[in-house]
């Protein structure tokens, strides 16, 4: 007499609920293959993305919006010929021009229509930028799409990078120094900026990224859905096995009467719904691991067996807790 | 190795309700032998299947302990418990508890599976279910057995891994006589291989079985001179 046999007989007297329990496995196997196989599609656009992004913004972090003060110090530390603007909508600041004209109506000078086609060099300034922005990541600002090449460093707290006008002499040497700082730390990636960028290529990549957009909110959806439809299924199944553990109580005190441990108990009820779920599990995830490159097998593995073992360690345990003799009377 | 012998002293066993505890068993002194064939007589409900859960370790006393082979076992764990039960007990029950897909075979290997492949010795499978009769009837599931066959495979099932200690609850309470027959003959043949033998019955066919006769009452053992 094996486990296999055990298996086999539960399934010959429960048909149904078997049946159940292999169907809900089944269909979570196949909405957690197609969120996988989504969010690798994803993850492919956006590194694609990334690698296409030509290196030519470079951003610094604010806290604060940075002042008119601020902002003609960087100007005059940046490369002579360089466009210089600064935005009045939210906080944005730019210095040496900016692929978004929308962002040069106000203070400064405003970006000359036709540098973006003559394929003008930017830094952008931003206060929006999250701390924890690293060079390499990807920022959205505005609707648009930048890369964080590096960032400026600020020792001081943010409360020093006050208006000049409303700040004493210390506070304005401060701030001076500050932006000596950020500018000397903007000037080398400036000067590392490959030649010969197209602008235009930009506007592409940002189209791009635009259409990238629906794929990874679809993404987010379905992440969504596969989560809430395995929890739901996991809460299903769970309740499935709690009735059955019931309806068995007579057999597993049986087992425990004639010499298993608790613990033998609680493995026979894992093996059981393991084989059950685990195969149509493991039947509706094969086609996707053959399609998605390279193929997450162990992490899919790993996952299907904590989802099985989330749905069933409670109604096993209880089976392996419950009381021999009470159970064996109650028949 | 040391005979079998399994003592119980000053056992009680009080069960919570809500109309106030019920105690079941009361004191009880009982110690068991090799070669003993004990009779716990007693009408329904005065605590013989209690008394025998917790001589088959299936239940723990509320006081009181239950020594084997000087051991006293109420500070086990489960698994120790399981563990003696699967190699030195063989229970019988009046409703036979069989799992009723699985086979006839398979039902009674159902405590082999239990202990470490080859740790044990064990019947012959064909020719124990050949003694009780149902060698025809090896390969079928369980559910389609008669009661008697049922009875007969259950205790199959108890001597399948030879027991040091048979404990069997109502064996033919739900008998006719002829399988009553059949089932007091099985039990002798275990007796007479000096395997103490503890049933608990209220039927008094089982008394000229009997070395020791005690009588149940109010959760009190009694021995019968």
């Amino acid at each position: 007499m094996s486990l296999a046999t055990d298996i086999a007989n539960n399934w010959r007297a429960r048909p149904l609920r078997a049946a159940t329990l292999a169907t809900l496995c089944l269909m979570t196997g196949l909405l957690a293959g197609a969120g996988v196989w989504t969010y690798q599609r994803a993850a492919r656009e956006t590194a694609s993305l990334r690698a296409a992004w030509p290196p030519d913004r470079v951003t610094l972090a604010f806290t604060t919006p940075p002042t008119r003060a601020l902002y003609l110090e960087l100007t005059r530390r940046l490369p002579p010929g360089s466009w210089t603007g600064f935005g009045v909508r939210g906080s944005t600041g730019w210095v040496d021009g900016t692929l978004a004209p929308l962002f040069f109506q106000g203070v400064g000078s405003a970006l000359p229509p036709d540098a973006i086609a003559r394929g003008e060099r930017f830094a952008l300034v931003s206060n929006q930028a999250p701390p924890d922005q690293r060079p390499g990541a990807l920022l959205r600002q505005q609707g648009t799409m930048y890369r964080i090449l590096g960032r400026g460093t600020f020792s001081q707290p943010v409360e020093h990078l006050l208006p000049a006008a409303s700040a004493g002499p210390a506070h304005r040497k401060i701030t001076q120094l500050e932006v000596r700082r950020a500018a000397r730390d903007i000037q080398p990636l400036l000067r590392d900026l490959p030649d010969g960028d197209r602008v235009a290529l930009v506007d592409h990549l940002m189209k791009r990224a635009e259409a990238g957009a629906g794929f990874r909110r679809l993404q987010a959806m379905l992440a969504a859905a596969v989560l809430v439809s395995a929890l739901l299924t996991a809460l299903v199944i769970r309740a499935l096995l709690q009735a059955e553990v019931r309806e068995r109580e007579t057999e597993f005190a049986l087992r425990r009467a004639l010499g298993a441990r608790p613990d033998q108990i609680r493995n026979l009820v894992l093996a059981e719904v393991g084989v059950t779920g685990a195969l149509p599990l493991a039947l509706a995830l094969l086609p996707y691991l053959a399609v998605i490159q390279p193929p997450p097998v162990l992490a899919t593995i790993g996952a299907g067996v904590g989802w099985i073992l989330i749905c069933t360690l409670l109604p096993a345990t209880r089976a392996a807790a419950l009381s021999p003799a009470s159970a064996l009377k109650k028949n | 190795m040391t005979p079998f012998a399994m003592e119980l002293a000053g056992v009680t066993r009080t069960f919570p309700s809500v109309g106030g505890d019920i105690r079941v068993l009361e004191g009880v002194d009982l110690c068991v032998e090799t070669g003993d064939r004990i009779v716990l007589f007693g009408p329904s409900g005065c605590g013989k299947t209690t008394l025998l859960h917790v001589m088959a370790l299936l239940d723990r006393p509320s006081s009181g302990n239950v020594l084997l082979r000087g051991e006293n076992s109420i500070p086990w764990t489960e698994a120790r418990r399981a563990e003696h039960r699967a190699r030195h007990i063989g229970l019988v029950f009046q409703q036979f508890h069989l799992l009723p897909w699985h086979s006839v075979r398979d039902n009674l290997r159902l405590r082999l599976r239990y202990l470490p492949a080859g740790t044990v010795p064990r019947t012959n499978e064909d020719d124990l279910l050949a003694r009780v009769g149902l060698a025809h009837r090896a390969d079928h599931p369980a559910r389609l057995l008669s009661g008697g066959e049922r009875q007969r495979l259950c205790v199959a099932r108890a001597l399948h891994v030879p027991p040091d200690l048979l404990l069997a609850d109502e064996p033919t309470g739900n008998l006719d006589e002829r399988n009553s027959d059949a089932v007091r003959n099985l039990f002798r043949e275990v007796a007479d291989r000096k395997t103490p033998v503890v049933i608990a019955t209220h039927d008094t066919r089982w008394l000229p079985f009997a070395t020791r006769v005690f009588r149940f009452e109010q959760g009190r053992l009694t021995e019968e001179p």
